[in-house]
């Protein structure tokens, strides 16, 4: 096991892991920016060392200054955290060739998931049902209406280097597919530096449901129970639970195998997540994975009792999974809530500032992983994700209540925050019955989703 | 702004005059799209020691005892006093230095790096011993500035 782990990241997630490093006799050491001074993170580890200025690119994306503070503290491994460097190839081939352990996968798995083309056609050679699209297009290209059609109307075009809704545009028939693709190749560029663009068919009223996979390197991969994230703005999660309200048994082990077959495509080891699209029909299709612990696990750690984190770090020290079956029970319901530092009134827009007041909810079944405290003043360099509200309960029904109850009791003072927002989506009829889709926001609370 | 010749060249102009009347050691500015970031060359314009209200860089450097100052590191790693094993220190207390003149290096991935100076000075005190870990914005060597000259 290692001695000493570096947190290569800040916020609720490197609170998170220090925590789980504690329980476990592990040392930790925290790395912080100038801004972050006085975050919870450098407060709780056993040392920290600053590692730049504000600028995450200079500070937490510093790979030279991160490496260099595990050097000096003696740290034998680097929890990357989410965001960040968590999904760099080139971080974690840094860590392995200064003899420090990344605890994630290996960095071929990063790579091959990484780039969107290439797992897309990983998951097909392993069987893991894809979405119909094409490889990179052209304009140019002659046969391109007749790839379109091919997949069907509607369409989406989707950048090659994307991620959080650039580059996306939809298309309703062939009129506009030119046109679109365009668009996407400027806009794309523009993000990533990269034009290169596919098409995918894009499909109405989508669920967006995820499998955490657990998996040893002995080749040893277990699913844990779906998690459903639906509610959505732009692109970005507020919502998640556990298990979703529309995965019957019988789909469950369906997306659980293949998510099981897409980990062991990679020779994944430690845990990551299997993104997918449902559609109205139960059909399910592979999104991307994410190689990394994500926001989100905290909801299946209460269905099923296990600690993610301390999970991870066992695997990446080359523990095995000492589990018989390949699938786990989901014990209740689990429903998280991300409170974020934004105006939902005015577009989502940041709203840095100090957390003049704070109470936090409690009682049975409810959850806050956090770093702000009273007084604490929140950057502007960073997310704006300040706290995460999780409850559990026996089943649905009772945790949709317990959450509205604790939503109603959560005071964060002296910052616009997403509470007010998580109150209207909890109290909504079509949220309560577990009919959101991705589009809830926009539809049904587009007053509060400002101009889009 | 309209139409004035350089209007870039004007509000830097403006924002460096701000810089220098106030205690700030590092100013990002973006409007539309137009990104400037600077620093004051790794000194801190806050006088060791001193709680209240510093002064002025320009006040400091009027005063006829100057106020200490420091040279921070600009990264994370081992700072040695001397540029290899078994050489005397590159500088010690009393040493004069030029700008660019390198005082220490510091160790990272086996790479050595000089730390220089950022502008002509004295070294009063060394902060920091050889062979010490030292992280981003340490102080390592307290300095009394050589000359008037303004240095944002």
């Amino acid at each position: 096991m290692f001695k000493k782990i570096l947190i290569a990241n800040r916020g609720e997630i490197a609170v998170r892991i220090i925590r789980a490093c504690r329980e476990m006799g592990i040392k930790t050491v925290a790395v912080h920016s100038e801004a972050d001074r006085s975050s919870r993170h450098v407060t709780l580890a056993d040392e920290s060392v600053c590692i730049g200025p504000g600028p995450a690119t200079e500070s937490y994306l510093n790979i030279p200054n991160i490496i260099s503070a595990a050097e000096i503290s003696g740290a034998d491994a680097i929890h990357p955290g989410y965001g960040f460097l968590s999904e760099n190839t080139y971080f974690a081939d840094v860590c392995e060739s200064c003899h420090i352990h990344f605890i994630g996968p290996s960095k071929e798995a990063i790579e091959k998931m990484g780039h969107k083309s290439a797992a897309r056609e990983t998951m097909e050679k392993a069987g893991v049902p894809v979405i119909p699209g094409t490889g990179i297009v052209s304009v140019d290209d002659p046969g391109l209406p007749k790839q379109a059609r091919k997949i069907g109307y509607p369409i989406i075009v989707k950048a090659v280097a994307g991620g959080g809704g650039k580059g996306m545009r939809v298309i309703k028939d062939q009129d506009g597919l030119i046109a679109a693709i365009q668009l996407a190749q400027t806009e794309a560029k523009a993000a990533f530096g990269n034009g290169e663009v596919y098409l995918e068919k894009y499909l109405e009223k989508p669920r967006h449901i995820e499998i955490q996979i657990v998996a040893d390197n002995k080749g040893k991969v277990i699913y844990l129970p779906e998690r459903e994230c639906s509610i959505q703005r732009r692109h970005q999660k507020l919502v998640e639970e556990s298990p979703s309200p529309i995965v019957n048994e019988h789909l469950r082990r369906k997306m659980g195998k293949a998510a099981r077959r897409a980990a062991e495509a990679v020779d994944y080891v430690t845990v990551g997540t299997v993104e997918f699209l449902v559609d109205k029909d139960e059909n399910f299709y592979f999104l991307e994975m994410n190689t990394r612990i994500q926001v989100e696990h905290t909801v299946t750690e209460m269905v099923t009792g296990l600690d993610l984190v301390k999970e991870q770090i066992r695997l990446a020290a080359g523990e095995r999974i000492d589990y018989d079956r390949d699938d786990y029970p989901a014990r209740g319901h689990a429903i998280e809530c991300r409170i974020n530092a934004e105006d939902p009134d005015h577009d989502f827009r940041p709203s840095p500032g100090t957390v003049e007041q704070l109470i936090l909810p409690g009682s049975p079944g409810v959850r806050v992983d956090t770093h702000i405290y009273p007084g604490y003043v929140i950057p502007t360099y960073y997310d704006s994700l300040l706290a995460k509200l999780i409850v559990h309960a026996g089943n649905r029904e009772e945790a949709v209540k317990r959450m509205e109850r604790a939503l109603g009791e959560f005071t964060i003072e002296g910052v616009k925050t997403t509470i007010p927002l998580h109150r209207k989506i909890v109290a909504h009829p079509v949220f309560r019955k577990g009919d959101a889709c991705t589009d809830f926001i926009t539809t049904y609370l587009s007053s509060t989703n400002g101009t889009k | 702004m309209g139409d004035k010749k350089n209007p870039l060249e004007e509000q830097l102009k403006e924002l460096i005059d701000f810089c220098r009347e106030t205690d700030l050691r590092e100013v990002v500015w973006e409007k539309n799209g137009t990104k400037i970031s600077f620093q004051r060359s790794g000194i801190s314009a806050v006088p060791a020691g001193s709680a209240k209200q510093s002064p002025s860089m320009a006040e400091t450097a009027d005063k006829a005892s100057p106020e200490p100052f420091f040279i921070r590191s600009n990264m994370v790693g081992t700072f040695h006093r001397s540029d290899s094993k078994d050489r005397p220190p590159l500088v010690v207390e009393g040493t004069i230095v030029a700008a660019g003149q390198p005082v220490g290096t510091i160790e990272a991935m086996k790479i050595m790096k000089d730390v220089v100076s950022p502008i002509p000075c004295r070294i009063s005190k060394a902060l920091v011993a050889d062979g010490h870990a030292v992280e981003y914005g340490q102080p390592l060597f307290e300095i009394e500035r050589e000359g008037a000259e303004e240095n944002v």
